[in-house]
């Protein structure tokens, strides 16, 4: 007789003998671990034949189950194709979770204090295995989600499923859109590199063009006039604690919402003002064990699998240098899902460009099911909303793409192309020069008029080249010129490029191409580059520009009858030529040719 | 849609998916498992090298102008692009093989020694002088059948190679190079290694070498007051270390530098108006019976001119913390005797000693501060105490440091 107070395993092998007690047993935690089928229902499922008519075991479990007590119990077969829904309602809880997971991890590796913060990124990269790994799947997945939310809400609109009774489901749809974004945005601050810092200072700066508390609001979001030290822990504090509980609350009502009222049918399926989403017919009713579920566990492995890819192959969560308030890169932007209000700022004022105008935006889309009061959901009777959708669709593209820094940003052309050929590792691009194998960086001075367009190219430009500096006395002005940038050369001798660097000659060619580009702005150019080498294992670059300037009036060149370009004169009646420069180190194993 | 139906709308082929793209996730996460290692090594080595980039930046644009463009050093600063910052001797080979010919020559004398005396002969097992004839054996038959003098040769050979080297150098060694002491880690006795000695001169600064340098060395770190965040200063020590990396030091590579590192004592001392006692400074512990009756006369002599003075223990107390310093040794009882308790300390175990019965108190400390190998305690060392208060005190300062000794006296802390 056994000890416990209940017959054990073995008093039910005396009883029934061993085939059949382990037969029960197992059917039993089959049951326990299925919350409601035996092996029975397991093979009957698989075999794909109706449930037994016992009360029905495949819906006891969202009876009685904490986990599935919220899921409907059988779904209308009409919606569970990939139209209408393409499963973006279900990609962005996936992501919901996906998101807290991984983020959860990275909380282990993070402090939120300057400084540190960029070192805990370093120790995740150097240090912390799948440290990479679990901040690329992070990333991706918060940029995905901003997207498949945006998604969502667009699907949602042209099958027009906000309307009457789901337009409080809409409604809270639209704030877990705002919280997404704001989640995605606060994230982008945490890594504490130029890029955070900067475009975080874009979007921030939004926050003190807000009417009348403006300032004050200002204060509230970065802690200080700055973004330093108690922005970023403001920043830390509302991405894993603040937005993520509203996110989940307003998740669970949104979800509550969508289950209330079933999953609205393909607008074809229903008259004008109809909603049969929770009458199934028996004979449309697909049961959530366990067709909805295996389905969803092969969309969750899909996915999965789809980010795993990504996240080895093709995408690498940026980092770029340690964040300098001093130092404001050339072309920041705000996060692209913000560019649209970066794009409607340069438009004119900035409360009604940032605040205002997004805030109207915002609200009239919460607001859109109580005022597109027309019963209709298809397509053909909607013909106005669907003409303003349209209209907006377009001015969030054109907005986005004013966004750009390309876009009414005046930088001046020789800025522009010394950034162009150096500019550090950003967005997963770089500078010309930068991924030049280092033993093609040939120590040396180079020309741009050896691969420049015109008589005189070749070796026999770069000779030209250099009797032209001799004789005008701008190589006197060149050498000066780098010493003001701390490189003290006695001479300087241009020859031509090496024929064993065709990568260097390759730069040489774009930077010749660039500097033609801009010939009404850089009247008369040259460009140099000069490679000394500065310790065993780096070197030193050296890009000079140098023109002859002409005469500009608020940003734009001044033409003449002909349409040429108006040089200017010194006093002298000689043209004043301008140079600028710029110059990087590159260190043998920097990888950027990688 | 044959797409859909086939995978979406029959459950066992979304098992098959979702089973299969399980199984392929783990595979990918297992590989990408395997070459973690691999990937946060060459991060790591990526990250340092780009730290480089950024530090030569930051040198060619603070650093450059005092300590040269390429670290090579000027009047203002010490060069950095320097063997001895490396701490690289030059000597080193050429000490290691003359150590090994002045080995080799007395073993040999010693095995000749052996071989002729009898008595240590008869001492000896058979084994044992087997071992000795076969390396009497070896030795001839590399050397020849004199093999003194041929080592005595290789040896002057080696000896005038180390003088002609350091004859070579002479023109670094005119600039402040010490190339039997080559270690600027061990000139200033650093503990640790080069990194933190970088970091730490880029974070603090050299407050006070205006003594030494016509401009202080300013502290670089935010925390100091300086403009730089801490990963720049992280940027720049890389940048200053990769000089060493890989490097085989060349003689050129030591007389390129212009300048070397001086010591922060030299002119840092300021002098008095009326020194003390500047017959008796620099005395070494091994000179100092030679120079018993000088010492004497002197003490005797700032004895006499301070029983006339009245001593200020304030200022005393600012020379002995301050400008002297005594309070950085006379702290702990670990480096020197601690500064509490002194006078009854010297009375009562000091004194005790017979070589000092006709001593005062007064008279032992002022003897020790003058010149302080004349009584060196038992567990401290030699040489160790500065030598040269004799010329950086007059009469009243060492009055006034005698009463802020005699202020600060009390228990010994030492008696037990």
């Amino acid at each position: 007789m056994s000890v416990l107070p209940f017959p054990s395993f073995l008093d039910d092998v005396k009883e029934k003998g061993l085939r059949k007690a382990v037969f029960e047993g197992a059917d039993e935690v089959i049951e326990r671990l299925s919350a409601g089928l035996n092996i029975q229902d397991v093979r009957d499922a698989l075999r794909g034949e109706d449930p037994s008519r016992r009360p029905n075991p495949r819906l006891q479990p969202h009876a009685d189950g904490f986990w599935l007590h919220m899921r409907p119990s059988y779904y209308n077969r009409q919606v569970t194709g990939l139209y209408p829904s393409f499963r973006l309602g279900w990609l962005s809880t996936y992501f919901v979770f996906f998101e807290t997971i991984t983020g959860i991890i990275l909380m282990f590796w993070y402090t939120p204090a300057p400084e540190i913060a960029y070192g805990n990124m370093l120790s995740m990269l150097n240090n912390v295995p799948f440290g990479q790994f679990t901040r690329d799947l992070h990333r991706l997945g918060a940029e995905a989600m901003v997207l498949i939310v945006f998604l969502h809400m667009l699907r949602t609109f042209y099958t027009g499923s906000y309307k009457k009774p789901r337009q409080f489901t809409w409604f809270t749809g639209v704030l877990l859109l705002i919280f997404t974004g704001f989640l995605s945005f606060t994230g982008y601050l945490l890594p504490w590199d130029q890029l955070a810092l900067w475009a975080v200072t874009i979007g921030a700066s939004m926050a003190e063009a807000t009417p009348l508390v403006g300032e004050q609001v200002n204060l509230l979001v970065r802690g200080g006039p700055e973004m330093g030290a108690n922005g970023l822990l403001r920043f830390y504090m509302a991405h894993v604690l603040l937005l993520p509980v509203l996110l989940f609350i307003f998740t669970g009502v949104h979800y509550y919402k969508v289950v209330i009222h079933g999953h609205s049918l393909p607008p074809r399926e229903e008259n004008p003002g109809e909603d049969t989403a929770k009458r199934v017919p028996l004979d449309r009713r697909v049961y959530f064990i366990p067709d909805i579920l295996t389905s969803e566990l092969m969309w969750f492995a899909v996915t999965s699998f789809i980010l795993i890819v990504l996240c080895i192959w093709f995408y690498h969560a940026p980092l770029e240098s340690h964040a300098d308030p001093g130092v404001t890169p050339l072309g920041t932007t705000a996060p692209w899902y913000f560019l649209w209000i970066q794009g409607a700022l340069k438009l004119g004022d900035k409360t009604f460009w940032g605040v205002i105008f997004p805030g109207i935006l915002l609200g009239f889309l919460m607001v859109v099911p109580y005022i597109d009061l027309n019963p209709a959901r298809r397509f053909a009777q909607r013909r106005l909303a669907f003409s303003i959708s349209f209209l907006m669709l377009t001015a969030l593209v054109v907005t986005s793409y004013m966004g750009l820094s390309e876009f009414g940003v005046a930088t001046a052309p020789d800025q522009e192309i010394l950034n162009e050929l150096t500019f550090e590792p950003a967005h997963n691009h770089m500078g010309l020069l930068r991924p030049v194998s280092y033993d093609q960086l040939a120590t040396g001075a180079f020309t741009t008029r050896e691969f420049a367009g015109g008589a005189e190219h070749g070796p026999a430009g770069v000779v030209a080249f250099n009797d032209m500096l001799q004789q005008s006395g701008d190589m006197e002005h060149l050498l000066e010129h780098l010493e003001t940038q701390f490189l003290s050369l006695p001479t300087l001798r241009f020859t031509p490029v090496p024929a064993n660097a065709p990568e260097l000659v390759h730069v040489l060619e774009e930077f010749a191409h660039l500097l033609e580009a801009e010939q009404v702005e850089l009247l008369d150019s040259w460009g140099v580059v000069i490679i000394t080498p500065n310790q065993g294992n780096l070197k030193r670059l050296d890009i000079v520009i140098n023109w002859q300037e002409i005469e500009i009036v608020s940003g734009r060149p001044v033409l003449d009858d002909n349409g040429n370009p108006i040089p200017v004169f010194d006093d002298d009646g000689t043209p004043v030529r301008r140079t600028s420069s710029k110059h990087v180190f590159i260190n043998e194993q920097s990888g950027y040719f990688n | 849609m044959d797409l859909q139906r086939l995978l979406i709308d029959r459950m066992e082929n979304r098992i098959l998916v979702g089973l299969t793209m399980v199984l392929a996730s783990m595979v990918l996460v297992g590989w990408v498992a395997i070459n973690e290692s691999g990937r946060m090594a060459s991060f790591q080595q990526q990250h340092l090298a780009r730290s480089i980039e950024k530090g030569a930046e930051l040198f060619s644009s603070s650093c450059a102008t005092c300590h040269g463009n390429s670290g090579e050093g000027s009047a203002r600063a010490p060069g950095l692009n320097n063997p001895q910052l490396f701490g690289h001797d030059y000597l080193a080979p050429l000490d290691t093989q003359i150590a090994a010919v002045e080995t080799r020559i007395a073993r040999f004398e010693t095995l000749t020694a052996t071989m002729v005396d009898e008595e240590a002969r008869s001492q000896l097992s058979e084994e044992e002088f087997a071992v000795v004839q076969a390396d009497l054996a070896a030795i001839i038959e590399r050397y020849g059948e004199d093999p003194l003098t041929s080592l005595n040769g290789e040896l002057v050979t080696l000896v005038t190679n180390r003088a002609n080297l350091i004859l070579q150098m002479q023109s670094a060694i005119d600039r402040g190079y010490d190339p039997e002491d080559p270690s600027r880690m061990n000139n200033v006795g650093w503990g640790s290694t080069l990194e933190p000695f970088v970091l730490t001169t880029l974070v603090s600064g050299r407050p006070v070498s205006t003594n030494y340098w016509p401009e202080p060395m300013a502290s670089w770190s935010q925390t100091g007051g300086g403009p730089l965040r801490e990963d720049q200063l992280l940027d720049l020590t890389n940048y200053v270390l990769n000089w060493g990396h890989e490097r085989n030091w060349t003689l050129e590579d030591l007389l390129r530098v212009q300048q070397f590192a001086k010591e922060p004592v030299e002119g840092a001392v300021q002098l008095v108006e009326n020194p003390v006692a500047t017959e008796i400074i620099d005395i070494q512990f091994a000179d100092v019976s030679g120079r018993r009756d000088e010492i004497d006369e002197v003490v005797a002599r700032a004895l006499g001119e301070i029983a006339e003075l009245t001593g200020d223990p304030n200022n005393g107390q600012s020379l002995y913390n301050g400008s002297l310093a005594c309070s950085a040794c006379h702290n702990l009882a670990t480096v020197a005797p601690p500064t509490e308790g002194t006078f009854t300390r010297v009375e009562d175990t000091r004194l005790a000693d017979p070589n000092l019965a006709a001593y005062s108190a007064e008279h032992y400390i002022v003897e020790s501060i003058l010149a302080p190998n004349a009584y060196v305690v038992e567990g401290y060392p030699a040489n160790n105490m500065p030598q040269n208060f004799g010329e950086r005190l007059d009469a009243q300062l060492l009055a006034d440091l005698l009463a802020y000794l005699s202020s600060q006296d009390g228990e010994d802390p030492l008696a037990n």
